[in-house]
């Protein structure tokens, strides 16, 4: 099993020894190192990974501040040298609880821990398991946005955005057209251009290679037309 | 302080809890170097900073600094000294006035500075070792 993570730590001599117990795992693939939560956010704004290790007291944002900003849940595991964290650790579903110094033997029962309660990571954007929901969740502003999909009227491309267009809001999150894709409802939702989902619910007309949601032109490729029209409850 | 532990490669400080070194590195001396090096350096300026907060009367600071160095000791072996940097904080915590840590705060400036110098001395004799490796 191979694991992701990246540590959160502002000693440096406990940063090195986590890198060298993930090394020594053979399991865990550290992604970063990080000093302070801010630095730490950053990163994990933008991607994911399987566990943090995380330092409780840092300077600026302590750990319990990030994860109050962590818009996913990976696993955690704490490290630090104070025992008093305990109920904070409880409240925020820690996987484990390091105290400074630790053995590397202490380091596998924790890292254990985390493979023992795998779950599937989610990916960028959205909560993966959609097709028999009502709601997708986006990460949008910093939060994480519950969005029902009889509210969504089309999806549209922006490079490494997507754009959710609702008839009052437009949401932009880190994602990708065809990554969005695999993971809406199919039943409702189709690509219908490489830059486009759309609910087929909500298309008003078709004319010419253009479909129209709420007066808003969208293209249809010539490779997604025939799709489209055999969608369609057409009389 | 090493609980009859003994290595025949190498002989640490007897301040150095080795059973406890040994749990944490193994015999990877090149690492054991790197780490009284690291360490070194960090407590170079933790120390400042524990310096600063106790003169200007800061209690949160002192104990907040503490706390940060409290495990700098452990990763290597000086456990007496961890030890007595959690008893710090816990008489941070008692605390109501700056005037009431002065004696705790001589007891643990003190013990870490001759900490200082026993990790010091330490990492020169590793990096001596380690070239005969």
């Amino acid at each position: 099993m191979s694991l992701t993570c990246v540590i959160v730590e502002d000693l440096q001599v406990a940063a090195d020894f986590l890198v060298r117990c993930c090394q020594k795992s053979g399991q865990i693939d550290v992604k970063g190192h990080f000093t302070n939560a801010e630095e730490a956010l950053l990163y994990l704004n933008v991607n994911t990974v399987d566990i943090i290790f995380l330092d409780v007291e840092m300077p600026g944002s302590s750990g319990f501040e990030l994860l109050d900003q962590l818009i996913y849940s990976p696993k955690v595991i704490l490290t630090t040298s104070k025992t008093e964290y305990a109920y904070n650790a409880f409240e925020y579903k820690v996987t484990d609880f390091l105290k400074k110094p630790f053995t590397y033997q202490r380091f596998t029962e924790a890292v254990q821990k985390v493979i023992d309660a795998a779950e599937p990571a989610p990916s960028n954007g959205t909560n993966g398991e959609n097709q028999g929901s009502d709601h997708i969740f986006i990460k949008s502003d910093g939060k994480l946005v519950r969005l029902k999909y009889e509210d969504i009227l089309y999806i549209e491309s922006m490079g490494d955005y997507v754009k959710f267009v609702t008839l009052d809001k437009k949401y932009i999150t880190h994602n990708t057209i065809k990554s969005l894709e695999e993971k809406v409802n199919k039943q409702l939702f189709m690509k219908v251009h490489r830059s486009y989902i759309i609910n087929l619910l909500k298309i008003d007309d078709i004319r010419e290679n253009d479909l129209f949601i709420k007066g808003i032109e969208i293209p249809i490729s010539k490779a997604h037309k025939s799709e489209v029209l055999r969608r369609l409850n057409i009389i | 302080m090493d609980g009859g532990f003994s290595c025949e490669k190498y002989k640490f400080n007897d301040k150095i809890d080795v059973r406890f070194l040994h749990s944490l590195y193994e015999e990877d001396y090149p690492y054991i170097e790197e780490v009284f090096g690291t360490t070194l350096k960090e407590l170079t300026n933790s120390q400042l900073q524990v310096d600063e907060a106790f003169i200007a009367g800061d209690i949160a600071g002192l104990k907040k600094y503490v706390h940060k160095i409290k495990p700098s000791f452990g990763f290597v072996g000086l456990m007496e000294t961890q030890e007595m940097c959690r008893n710090f904080e816990d008489a941070c915590l008692a605390a109501t006035t700056p005037d009431q840590l002065s004696i705790p705060y001589q007891q643990l400036k003190s013990l870490m500075e001759d900490s200082r110098k026993v990790i010091e001395t330490e990492y020169k004799k590793l990096k001596h070792f380690n070239k005969g490796i």
